[in-house]
């Protein structure tokens, strides 16, 4: 891997770093305590 | 116990579904054990939306192998709730969560020894009208009190199935699993006379609650009688209010008895526990005194005058040894392979920045603190212990008397305690303490004991400020004692202060129950702490993650040309720059932009500021031990020659460290615990500012000095 | 006539001695609790010892053992040997 691929993969990484965060962090705004690690009851439980 | 999967799917017949169980019961009577027992490895654990209680829901296996989902509410006394947790399980028995669905039957788990006490909430939850087993725990130790208990005679006056059991040992279970297969489970015969004062009132809130907020009549009922005995009800978000016409009604009647001088609160639970006497004289034979239990005498010795400080001085020293010795060999081990493992990467990859944004930034900051998890781990295993045997709550007895002259209980001792390890198990562990407001004050101040992850920085910075060979020990040590002081009563001063001010609240009640001292659930205790280092793990498997990268980036970039040295490089790059940019407000500290850069990449964790200094000095060597960087430290100087890391200057920032929140992964779980960003945020404000003003204080004033 | 009973305040009880409730305070969160956790007008409690500071104290009812502070039992009566 050439540096000039590594540099572009590691700023696209760094990118998808800083959106993750910044989604997350507005994700949780709009449906507080309920994100990816909360026991909301599945479809299936809620049934 | 639980059928695999397969079997379990293939022998559910579609388009029917098994009722859904919820676990209730008084704290300390067993219910987590049972509840593990129940559902095995089968347990999903998060948050009820909007609170921070916690939610369990689990699956187990009817005796055909069909999944029940079983929702472990938390303990509670009383439907009447006086904390959050206790408002959480109100609340989902009554069908006032939008977010859980309402149980269908409910599983109430009592303390045989204790029968009395518990048959109250049993009382409250017959009133809901649902189908209710009842498990009667703890039969083994009610025999060895003396007790005979005839669950036979329960059964038939409660008309409920009654399960007697013993969940440590499993006995028990299969009947449990039988009664909770069956599709005709009887209701209660459970009519009790609502005394003649209150029945007018209960009749017309019923009325009201079932046309104004559309309930059911039965839970209407239950509803009407709780609203009586909840005098000043927690509201929890994510509940649903209560119409504007039966507040009015409830009211009304609250303002006629306050009038006639009814004590409406009273003449409820009178009759509740009138009642219960009456079911548990006829139940419960007493083969006599047995004079003073096995119990009775640890605590003559564990709360004892003298011995109960010996005792509690020698538990917490067994604490910090454990983490300070034991869990070394695996922080070394984790420390090692996290190393091996950045320079396997370096070796398979060829250089580039894709390779230093794994190593350095990745596997550094997530090994950074990872490495900590051995410690978390001992803490948390420490803290279920504690809680498992009853010892937690003799702590807090003892030391709720100190405690209350700053306005807490004696339940925030080992929250606090704990963070001289590290904030984050003391953190989790606050959600004992019932009242949200002490709780939250108590998070504040946490991470304000100075935790293990201040180490590396107290010892650099005291290696900086005594260098030779012939310093005595004492005082290196007495410096860090120091440290160790200053954070704490720094904690306690602030403790104070919020209690008087932004969370002012009644002075902090200690009612509460002093559990017989039991073997520890040693399953559960793991348990408990796997599921709770998990959450840890996660985090810092995620958000840890990509803040890391993210300061790797500042670090990394703006490229320097090919031929700068690493301490060119960062000097130049974003972080760099922006300790440029913060000099001016370190200055009166007598911090230059070097030191800067330490404290900007520290944000993410104490300890990462001897890695940078070591880059930022060329020092080649980050161990805070070893001399390289020591002398990299004391040969550093401003640009008009005077030297940078004099004695003062080493003990400001070891001050700094005392108070700034530098730690990303307490802000994220503060983040958890509270439930938003204010708390977190308001955190590192005042830490840190009160860092600045400590730190400018002591470095003009030793300067004034003449140090 | 029968002779005045005297009361006195649980907080007051000496250490190891028992006495029956009489007299309950009306309002309070914490009396709705201690009353639902089993502490009424007629129950038997026994002071069994005080915290190594004082404060608080730890009572046996019903079977079980309750801590409560001073500032909560000062206004509890209780009725000595009853």
């Amino acid at each position: 891997m050439s540096p000039e691929i590594q540099t572009a993969a590691a700023l696209v990484i760094v990118a998808l770093a800083a959106l993750w965060l910044t989604l997350r962090a507005v994700a949780k705004r709009k449906n507080p305590g309920c994100g990816g690690e909360c026991a909301c009851p599945t479809q299936k439980l809620k049934r | 116990m639980s059928l695999p999967a397969h079997i379990a799917s293939a022998s559910a017949s579609p388009g029917t579904r098994l009722p859904t169980y919820a676990l209730v019961g008084n704290p300390n009577c067993g219910k987590s054990t049972l509840f593990n027992a129940l559902t095995g490895m089968k347990q999903k654990v998060g948050n009820y939306p909007g609170v921070t209680v916690e939610k369990k829901v689990g699956t187990t296996f009817s005796q055909h192998g069909q999944p029940i989902t079983v929702i472990d509410l938390p303990g509670a006394y009383s439907l009447a709730a006086r904390s959050p947790d206790e408002a959480v399980t109100r609340d989902v028995l009554l069908g006032r969560r939008a977010d859980t669905q309402q149980p269908d039957r409910i599983l109430c788990i009592i303390d045989a020894t204790n029968l009395e006490r518990n048959l109250y909430l049993v009382h409250q939850i017959l009133d809901l009208g649902r189908p209710v087993i009842v498990v009667l725990n703890m039969m083994d130790l009610a025999e060895k009190a003396g007790l005979n208990i005839r669950a036979a005679r329960l059964e038939h006056e409660l008309g409920v199935p009654v399960i007697p059991c013993e969940a440590v040992r499993g006995k028990g279970l299969v009947e449990l699993r039988v009664a909770m297969s069956r599709h005709d489970l009887p209701l209660s015969r459970h009519a009790w006379e609502v005394p003649a004062p209150i029945s007018a009132a209960v009749a017309e809130l019923q009325a009201s609650l079932t046309r104004n907020d559309l309930k059911s009549p039965l839970i209407a009922r239950a509803e009407a009688l709780l609203l009586l005995t909840d005098q000043d009800s927690i509201r929890v978000a994510g509940s649903t209010p209560l119409s504007p016409q039966t507040a009015e009604i409830l009211q009304g009647w609250k303002t006629k008895w306050e009038g006639q001088g009814t004590d409406w609160a009273a003449v409820l639970v009178n009759s509740r526990y009138d009642a219960i006497g009456r079911i548990a004289a006829d139940v419960v034979l007493r083969a006599g005194d047995q004079g003073p239990t096995t119990s009775d005498k640890i605590d003559a010795v564990v709360t004892h005058p003298v011995w109960g400080w010996v005792t509690l001085g020698a538990v917490m020293t067994l604490l910090f040894l454990s983490i300070f010795t034991f869990a070394e060999y695996p922080m070394n081990w984790i420390d090692d392979h996290m190393a091996s493992l950045g320079d396997w990467v370096k070796g398979a990859m060829p250089p580039g920045d894709l390779r230093d944004l794994v190593t350095d930034g990745a596997i550094a900051g997530v090994g950074g603190v990872i490495i900590f998890l051995p410690q978390i781990l001992i803490l948390f295993f420490f803290i279920g212990l504690l809680e498992s045997t009853g010892y937690m709550a003799r702590a807090a007895f003892i030391m709720d008397r100190l405690m209350s002259k700053v306005g807490l209980n004696g339940k925030s001792f080992i929250p606090l305690l704990s963070s001289y390890a590290c904030a984050i198990p003391g953190i989790m562990a606050t959600r004992t303490i019932e009242e949200p407001k002490d709780r939250l004050v108590t998070i504040l101040v946490a991470p304000l004991m100075s935790c293990s992850a201040r180490l590396p920085v107290y010892l650099l910075m005291i290696a900086a400020l005594l260098p030779g060979d012939r310093v005595p020990t004492w005082s290196k040590v007495g410096l860090m004692l120091l440290m160790y002081m200053l954070g704490t009563v720094g904690a306690f001063a602030f403790a104070w202060l919020f209690k008087r001010t932004l969370l002012k609240g009644a002075p902090p009640l200690m009612i509460m129950e002093l559990p017989p001292y039991r073997l520890p659930a040693v399953r559960d205790v793991a348990f408990h702490m796997f599921e709770r280092a998990w959450i840890f793990v996660r985090r810092a498997g995620t958000v840890i993650l990509g803040i890391s990268i993210i300061l790797w980036f500042l670090s990394a970039y703006p490229k320097a040309p090919d031929t700068a040295t690493p301490t060119e490089q960062i000097a130049q790059s974003f972080a760099g720059r922006a300790g440029h940019l913060i000099e001016p407000a370190i200055r009166p500290l007598g911090f230059d932009w070097q030191i800067g850069i330490g404290l900007i990449t520290s944000f993410a964790a104490r300890e990462v500021f001897v890695s940078t200094m070591s880059v930022v000095f060329n020092a080649g060597s980050d161990d805070a031990d070893t001399a390289p960087l020591r002398q990299a430290l004391l040969a550093a100087h401003w640009p008009d020659g005077r030297r940078l890391f004099t004695p003062l200057v080493c003990l400001t920032l070891m001050v700094f460290y005392v108070f700034a929140m530098q730690c990303v992964s307490t802000v994220v779980v503060v983040r958890r615990e509270t439930n938003s960003w204010r708390w977190p945020l308001f955190q590192i404000g005042y830490m840190t500012g009160t860092a600045w003003v400590v730190c400018f204080l002591v470095f003009q004033v030793g300067r004034a000095l003449g140090y | 006539m029968p002779e005045p009973v005297q009361l006195s305040k649980l907080s007051d009880l000496p250490v190891g001695a028992s006495a029956t409730i009489r007299e309950f305070p009306k309002s309070g969160s914490a009396f709705v609790r201690l009353r639902e956790m089993g502490m009424l007008t007629g129950t038997r409690v026994t002071l069994v010892r005080t915290a190594p500071l004082g404060d608080p104290l730890e009572i046996k009812l019903r079977g079980y053992l309750l801590s409560l502070r001073k500032t909560e039992a000062d206004y509890v009566l209780v009725e000595i040997g009853a």
